[in-house]
């Protein structure tokens, strides 16, 4: 990079419009050569962003961090294969569970329902004339069943009747 | 994640981590605590860690609230030879020193170190660290546009001190 590319880019960096990539190109600049004098302000800043980077902890540290994280409990990781794998279990045998459950109740209702097609009568008497003598006395049973609530009904009537007679005296 | 695979995918972005911690505490040993501490956090909570898009932005966010809890201690006592660490004679020299004016670097240290807080950590972040926006903002926990809002101001402010100075760091009337 020349130094008028560096200087449109300074302008770019001072005005916040750079991109990573750019300031990048910008720090190489500034870090291997000599620069035009007119931009020793700007070498020196480039400079000390890179003398910024500089403090770094020890390999030490690293040994001593790793030491104490094979110690530490690590929480615990989702294989979301094993996941998947638990519930996919799971889903299969509730499935299972389901169809037996059906399939036994389906068996059980088989075996009670009635079989279908026209329900067929079948005499109780063989003898005509005794059928009708039983048919005529349940019928006697239930017309006498019918007139004692009709006698009933006939009595509230009656009531019913006397209390117009008695509100139509009232009015007059 | 195995050891093997958390040493080469996590534990590189320790240096960052320290640093950060360094600057907030200004204290070695209790940086290096926390980004201990830190990097234990992250071990435990590896499958949490994992759905992130930036594990070292996940890193460098609990870097900043352990440092933070450690400032809010009555018992916090930075260390007074902390300083040190930013003196550029102290430093080794490296190849970015295109300067032979070493007054010119103090400067910039203080004129980034007068920034308000959230200019210098964003600017800290971006031209030191080299991290994106989005990471900024995770670590920060500031909205992106708020991240470019602060380093065009801290850039601004910075720049403009420069200009004042001559090119051989010495400020001018």
């Amino acid at each position: 990079m020349d130094s008028n590319k560096a200087k449109q880019l300074l302008e770019r960096y001072w005005a916040g419009e750079t991109t990573l990539q750019e300031e990048q190109q910008l720090r190489h600049y500034f870090a291997g050569r000599q620069v035009p004098a007119e931009l020793a302000r700007e070498a020196a800043l480039f400079g000390y962003f890179a003398k910024q980077q500089q403090p770094t902890l020890s390999p030490a540290f690293d040994q001593k961090v790793l030491q104490s994280l094979q110690e530490a409990p690590q929480a615990r990781q989702r294989n979301i294969a094993d996941t998947g794998d638990i519930a996919w279990f799971w889903r299969l045998a509730a499935s299972l569970v389901l169809i037996a459950g059906a399939a036994y109740l389906l068996s059980r209702i088989d075996t009670t329902v009635e079989p279908a097609g026209p329900v067929e009568y079948v005499d109780t008497y063989q003898d005509p004339e005794k059928a009708f003598r039983e048919t005529k006395k349940a019928l006697l049973l239930i017309s006498n069943q019918m007139s004692v609530g009709h006698q009933q009904v006939h009595k509230i009537t009656l009531i019913n009747e006397a209390e117009k007679k008695i509100k139509k005296q009232l009015k007059k | 994640m195995s050891l093997e695979a958390f040493k080469n995918r996590v534990l590189p972005s320790r240096d960052k981590m320290y640093r950060f911690a360094l600057r907030l505490l200004k204290n070695e040993e209790e940086a290096e605590d926390v980004v201990q501490e830190a990097l234990l956090r992250a071990w435990q909570n590896i499958e949490k860690l994992l759905t992130y898009d930036s594990m070292e932005a996940w890193c460098m966010r609990v870097v900043r609230n352990l440092a933070y809890d450690r400032l809010k201690s009555k018992n916090y006592r930075q260390d007074p030879l902390d300083d040190s660490l930013y003196n550029m004679e102290s430093a080794q020299p490296g190849p970015a020193q295109v300067t032979e004016s070493n007054e010119m670097m103090q400067n910039i240290h203080q004129y980034i170190e007068q920034l308000p807080d959230k200019q210098k950590q964003v600017m800290i972040l971006r031209d030191i660290e080299g991290f994106s926006y989005n990471e900024i903002a995770e670590i920060l926990g500031m909205q992106m546009s708020s991240v470019k809002v602060n380093l065009f101001r801290a850039r601004q402010a910075v720049r403009e001190k420069l200009l004042k100075l001559s090119t051989y760091g010495l400020e001018q009337s």
